[in-house]
């Protein structure tokens, strides 16, 4: 009976070492969010699983491909498989969109790697290490994939030779989380370290660097000369693009400014971790409306979809904002988790992924918008 | 049967009044945590404090997060300390009592009904409360996993977690700006994820917990007791190091300092109250009940 209590004890402290590595979540592997693309008809998703899979748009999101195949995917075995660096393992947590080149489609990962996938059977076909985690993603110029790592550096691959071309990656002083904006001549940067930076695209050396004064966690945009960069000190920072010099700079917002900016037509459109969408000129930061109330944080940038910007929150809300009145519509408000990736637009139909592994497709002329979400069983 | 029902039921005032209040207490609880939601009491009542506390000591005390965490550690031990005392006096209370409790199980052992009635007298007596030992380290659990989730916030490896530290950052305390991002790594460690060696800190909290529960432990006369506290004894380090060789090191270190500064208030405790004198029952001569510590002991007591 003693043996038995003892027993009984030891088990139930197993229980609750277990239930609070379960609860604490652990500090191995790390959930993402899902982060979408849209070629040809295919929407391209890098699930919060870690599961990378291509779905046909046109056919209720059917599943073309999964990397790894679902089978392989699920289950106890899974953690275990995640530690061999050859196994076809779930990716550890993506955070930046997939990128088509060609046949090929690049996911960056938080572990360490830019993998290329065949984009028409999934099969992996190379991957590049990085030294930390690479949490933005590819930006992708004349068949050079360029990008930022927690390592502090910058990279520049050759997607032909999957080697570096500059003698070595730029480093700067702490994390890149953004992806970089690319022109003809240079490479720029926002990095943790306070520090926008300008590089040479073909050397990778530096041209200039500002300091914001605050970390940048997100992407530059690059538009008309200027970079529109958000920092955690609340502001969107417009420097010209040619020497660094700041242009101007917004007052303090509600919240901070993480997402890529969008620019069109002479405005600058970018939303807030404190909830709200503003619209600015370019030339002088002067509002085009009132900001707009969302509710929940706006983490990635809006798209243009017509004459409406799409933003969706954290709190799993779709929106359109009519960019000339700043008029809000909720678009679909029944989504699961929540929407920290840009959603990706195809005429009048938008592909959301979200925090909890799903890809919604919807169409915004429709009363009901939904069209279908991936994984199939949950609506 | 009968002769049970027919015993009039005596009330105590002074215990009903206690009941009511302890009932009342719990229906304006669940009243608060249902009006208010569960999830707004964790995160204003402890992640936010918490998370915004660590983030000042880190701003103000030399932008160091192993200094951070050790202040605020100590702070915590300073803040929890008349619950620690009582916990140790508790345990010495009972340690005190046990030479009685063994000769009421002597006495006893064939009727439990009679021998839980006469163990309850004892604790009466004897001003302990078997569980009271208990509330210290029950209070620990909540700050365990709010301290963790702070300090994954604060030192922010993902953008969830960055999203995280944004939200619960306190809007006045504009020194954020500066000091992002932190400084996460200590010698080794990159205090954000777990020890990569992977057993120096593993072992440093499983053996700090092990010398600290070791000293706090009282010996027990029950042999069953002592066969539970001595697997408590290994199990607790075990769970512990095997926590920290998934969890960020800066968890760790926090487990490590804690359990330090818990060695240190016990063994100022020992030296300040003096030895423990068990409390012999007149019998205790001609039962030859002696003090076990172990469970190995206990049984060859008991044989």
């Amino acid at each position: 009976m003693r043996i038995l209590k003892k027993r009984g004890l030891v088990a139930l402290l197993l229980l609750v070492a277990v239930t609070l590595a379960g609860c604490m979540g652990g500090g191995v592997t790390n959930p993402g969010w899902t982060v979408v693309t849209v070629q040809d008809e295919v929407v391209y998703a890098a699930l919060s699983t870690g599961q990378v899979v291509a779905l046909d748009a046109a056919k209720g999101g059917a599943a073309l491909w999964s990397y790894p195949p679902a089978s392989q995917s699920s289950g106890p075995a899974c953690a275990i498989a995640r530690r061999s660096p050859d196994s076809a393992s779930p990716l550890d947590a993506v955070y930046g969109a997939p990128v088509v080149a060609d046949d090929l489609l690049l996911v960056t990962s938080f572990d360490r790697r830019l993998y290329a996938f065949d984009r028409h059977t999934g099969a992996k076909q190379w991957d590049f290490t990085a030294e930390d985690s690479i949490i933005g993603g590819v930006t992708l110029v004349d068949g050079v994939a360029f990008f930022g790592s927690a390592d502090h550096r910058v990279y520049a691959v050759d997607l032909a030779t999957q080697k570096l071309i500059w003698e070595a990656p730029f480093a700067t002083g702490n994390r890149v989380w953004g992806a970089p904006a690319v022109d003809e001549a240079r490479v720029y940067v926002g990095s943790m370290d306070h520090y926008v930076y300008a590089l040479d695209r073909q050397t990778g050396r530096e041209i200039w660097r500002h300091d914001l004064g605050c970390s940048i966690p997100g992407s530059v945009t690059l538009a008309d000369g200027m970079l529109f960069v958000g920092g955690v000190d609340k502001r969107l920072h417009v420097l010209k693009a040619e020497d660094g010099s700041e242009l101007w700079k917004t007052e303090e917002l509600d919240g901070w400014v993480w997402g890529e900016a969008l620019v069109e037509d002479g405005y600058v459109y970018f939303g807030t971790l404190g909830g709200h969408v503003y619209g600015l000129r370019v030339t002088d930061g002067a509002p085009r409306w009132q900001p707009v109330a969302l509710e929940g944080a706006v983490r990635a940038g809006p798209v243009t979809q017509g004459q409406n910007l799409i933003v969706g929150t954290d709190a799993g809300r779709l929106y359109s904002i009519h960019k000339e009145t700043g008029e809000r519509d909720m678009v679909y408000d029944q989504i699961s988790g929540g929407i920290f990736s840009r959603p990706a637009v195809v005429g009048d139909r938008l592909f959301v992924g979200t925090a909890s592994g799903r890809v919604y497709a919807l169409d915004v002329t429709r009363r009901d918008p939904l069209l279908w979400v991936y994984p199939p069983s949950s609506k | 049967m009968s002769a049970q029902a027919a015993r009039p039921v005596q009330v105590n005032p002074k215990q009903l009044r206690k009941s009511l209040l302890t009932w009342l207490l719990i229906g304006a609880a669940i009243l608060v945590i249902s009006r208010v939601g569960w999830g707004t009491i964790w995160r204003e009542g402890l992640i936010r404090p918490m998370l915004n506390m660590l983030l000042f000591l880190y701003a103000y005390l030399g932008r160091s997060f192993i200094i951070a965490i050790a202040v605020f550690t100590i702070l915590l031990r300073l803040i929890t300390l008349p619950l620690t005392i009582k916990q140790v006096r508790a345990s010495r209370k009972m340690a005190e009592v046990q030479p009685k409790m063994a000769e009421l199980q002597k006495k006893y052992g064939g009727d439990k009904e009679r021998l839980v009635q006469e163990q309850q007298r004892l604790y009466k007596e004897a001003g302990v409360s078997p569980l009271g030992g208990c509330l210290p380290t029950l209070i620990q659990f909540p700050i365990w996993i709010g301290l963790y989730q702070s300090i994954n916030s604060i030192l922010a490896d993902t953008p969830l977690e960055l999203m995280s530290l944004a939200k619960n950052v306190y809007g006045g305390f504009r020194a954020i700006v500066d000091i992002l991002p932190l400084q996460s790594h200590f010698l080794w460690l990159n205090l954000a994820r777990p020890d990569p060696t992977p057993f120096v800190l593993p072992v440093l909290v499983a053996g700090t917990m092990w010398l600290q529960q070791k000293l706090m432990t009282q010996p027990a006369t029950d042999p069953q007791q002592a066969s539970m506290n001595q697997t408590m004894q290994l199990m607790m380090p075990l769970m512990f190091g095997y926590f920290t060789t998934q969890f960020s090191s800066g968890l760790a270190i926090y487990f490590v300092i804690s359990n330090v500064i818990g060695i240190v208030m016990q063994w100022a405790i020992e030296r300040l109250e003096g030895p423990i004198a068990p409390k012999a029952p007149a019998s205790s001569a001609a039962t030859g009940i002696e003090k076990v510590t172990d469970g190995k002991k206990a049984r060859k007591a008991k044989r």
